[in-house]
């Protein structure tokens, strides 16, 4: 067994089959072959080695004719360890006697090699795994040839163990088959956290190098609640995690009778409770879980998912499939929040030392005029078809507000020139997520219609923290004293005058913190489709009272830890049984 | 297995250690003897046709290792690979 530490940036629980992608996209099945076939699979390995060896060949010849003998020496090592006499014996030993496929044998034999090397306290030659995994894939180009499959197209369920998934592998993923996601590199805002959220399956991103210890078809357990990856687990390791998993859906199918209740608390107050989305797909997953709107509708995979910037057209049609399902519930837009660097088509910045900081979100919208009008145009567009609003992020100035508002003003005046319709009083809102916004909140509430706490940049930028940096990670926390003190000032900004307010960051979605949330004066909550009904859960078993105390004990506490402790406590005393599946 | 017609002992000077490049020359020169050649390191032997184990011996710079031929050519060969070592696999 093996247990691997990453950061867990999708919940749940998912026990099953690994699918190991390499750079290239590989899968290696575990397939066996049948007894009276072991000879034709021999073959097939005999003509992959013998395919491989002269490609190596070629390479080592006409490396020796341009730049020396020196230079192909590493080829005449790969030739070598293709040929290698004990190499073919256990590969044939594998395929022979324990019935392995040959890409499933090259894979774990080549594998452990690597193992080897790599152990070795010389660095010089524990770099040499490289050369091991060069072989085994060009073993495997040839043993796969045209059957080299992607993610695109699976047939049985599985985990997907990668390196890293681009955007495209995982917009094309078939979505009925994939179970979880890890992948060694990547933070909480990689693509794969994204996806993984939006499919409600479990994913854990940074887990460092271990593609190397596991073979496509071993039994993997992912935890995405706390960011472990279990490789070989032993016996109790899984009972342990599949009566978690039995436990998780009972537990799921109990919270499920809360669907058509309304969020009110113990004492009557009403509660509204939206849910975030990536993809039109997930407004079922809103819908089923009874939210009563979209919270944030995220549209930058609209501009992840291809190399050429999306047409009108293509927004349009993404934002009128969501709008026409939720009917008269109310769906809020954010205009594309990326930096330059994730957009392909766009330039790419010169001086971007410090993404967080640079050209990104809005700037980058008030950089590009043309692009933000044609996603601007499609949302005026889709207003008619129901209750449409529009919410820019990152505002970080009034200036930048009004040059927003200004830009959809003038689509607007385009759109009536040329007769077509749109909704004219189409709420306009910001997302309050750079400290100066909330500093600057009473003169910010004067010109929009609603805010909309983005949480994960206000905590970042609050506290001065890259939380996909594993040596700062720890002091990034939402139950901060500083982040609490804005988030307040927010909401009651927003109160006073009043305007609506809701809360669309991972904070929100947190039970721990419902009742803090509520006590501060927050009466919308935006999360993820699948931490409704458990919001909702708590918002039923408490009174405003009760959370009016809770909020007034944590503004006299100095540090995250003690707050962060307390909460935990006061949600066990007052929703007895939570958590507790 | 018949006694070792020969024994030598070895140090690898150069400072890449017995890495891919060397051990292709111990393998090439290993092949062209009628004989057996096997490399012992610590608890670990080798045989010296296997650059797989070879390599995955992880002889350092500064290392000790013991030669140890057998068959017709056994002294021919373990002097040839020893002339390797001494030659510092023509590197440094």
């Amino acid at each position: 067994m093996q247990k691997l530490q990453g950061i867990p940036v999708s919940p749940g629980i998912a026990i099953g089959e690994a699918m190991v992608m390499d750079n290239e996209g590989f899968r290696i099945p575990r397939r066996f072959v049948a007894r009276d076939a072991v000879d034709d699979e021999l073959e097939r390995l005999a003509k992959a080695i013998a395919a491989a060896s002269a490609e190596i060949a070629g390479h080592r010849d006409a490396i020796a004719q341009e730049l020396g003998e020196k230079y192909a020496a590493i080829f005449d090592a790969h030739l070598q360890m293709l040929q290698d006499a004990r190499l073919r014996s256990e590969l044939e030993e594998m395929i022979r006697h324990r019935h392995y496929s040959p890409e499933y044998a090259v894979s774990r034999t080549l594998r452990h090699y690597s193992q080897v090397f790599q152990r070795l306290d010389s660095a010089h030659l524990a770099e040499r795994a490289a050369d091991i995994f060069d072989i085994e894939k060009r073993l495997l180009r040839h043993l796969l040839g045209h059957r080299r499959e992607g993610i695109a197209h699976l047939t049985s369920p599985v985990l997907v163990l990668a390196h890293n998934l681009t955007p495209s592998e995982t917009a094309n993923l078939d979505r009925r088959f994939v179970l979880g996601f890890v992948t060694e590199i990547g933070g909480p805002s990689s693509h794969t956290a994204i996806v993984a959220e939006a499919l409600e399956i479990p994913a854990i991103v940074g887990t460092g190098p271990f593609l190397a210890d596991v073979s496509g078809g071993e039994l993997v357990i992912i935890d995405g609640d706390k960011g472990f990856v279990i490789l070989q687990p032993d016996e109790e390791t899984l009972a342990h995690y599949r009566h978690e998993v039995e436990a998780n859906r009972s537990a799921a199918v109990r919270l499920e009778a809360l669907r058509d209740l309304p969020a009110t608390t113990a004492d009557g107050v009403q509660i509204s409770l939206y849910g975030n989305i990536e993809f039109p797909y997930e407004v079922t997953h809103c819908v089923d879980r009874g939210a009563e709107g979209i919270g944030l509708y995220r549209t930058e995979f609209l501009y992840l998912g291809s190399e050429i910037e999306p047409t009108e057209e293509v927004h349009y049609q993404a934002y009128s499939q969501v709008v026409q399902a939720m009917g008269d519930k109310p769906v809020i837009i954010r205009t594309f929040d990326l930096g330059a660097d994730k957009v392909p088509h766009l330039p790419q910045p010169e001086d971007e030392r410090n993404p967080c900081l640079g050209l990104r979100s809005i700037r980058l919208a008030l950089r590009h005029l043309p692009m933000f009008r044609t996603q601007l145009r499609a949302i005026l567009r889709a207003s008619v078809l129901g209750n449409l609003q529009v919410m820019f992020p990152l505002i970080s100035t009034l200036l930048e507000l009004r040059q927003a508002k200004m830009v959809l003003a003038d689509v607007m005046e385009d759109l009536d020139e040329h007769g077509i319709d749109f909704n004219h009083d189409l709420p306009i809102g910001m997302m309050v997520e750079v400290p100066a916004a909330v500093i600057m909140i009473d003169r910010f509430v004067e010109e929009v219609d609603f805010l909309s706490i983005g949480t994960n940049d206000l905590i970042q930028y609050t506290l001065a923290v890259d939380r996909s940096n594993k040596d700062v990670v720890g002091l990034y926390n939402p139950a901060d004293p500083a982040v609490l003190r804005l988030i307040a000032m927010a909401i009651d900004a927003a109160n006073k005058k009043p305007i609506p307010i809701t809360m669309c960051g991972q904070m929100s979605g947190n039970p721990n913190y419902t009742m803090l949330l509520l006590g501060l004066g927050l009466r919308q909550f935006s999360v993820a489709p699948a931490a409704v009904p458990e919001v909702k859960n708590i918002c039923r078993r408490v009174t405003l009272a009760d959370c009016k105390e809770v909020t007034d004990r944590v503004t006299t506490m100095e540090n995250a830890r003690d707050i962060t402790s307390y909460l935990r406590e006061e949600l066990k005393r007052r929703v007895p049984g939570f958590g507790s599946a | 297995m018949p006694e070792p017609t020969l024994k030598q002992n070895v140090t690898v000077a150069n400072r890449a250690g017995l890495h891919a490049r060397a051990a292709v020359m111990v393998v090439t020169e290993a092949r062209k003897f009628d004989a057996r050649v096997v490399i012992t390191k610590g608890l670990h032997e080798v045989d010296a046709t296997d650059i797989l184990q070879l390599m995955s011996l992880g002889a350092a710079q500064g290392e000790c290792l013991l030669l140890e031929g057998f068959g017709n050519e056994a002294q021919a060969a373990v002097d040839a690979l020893e002339q390797l070592f001494l030659r510092k696999f023509d590197e440094d």
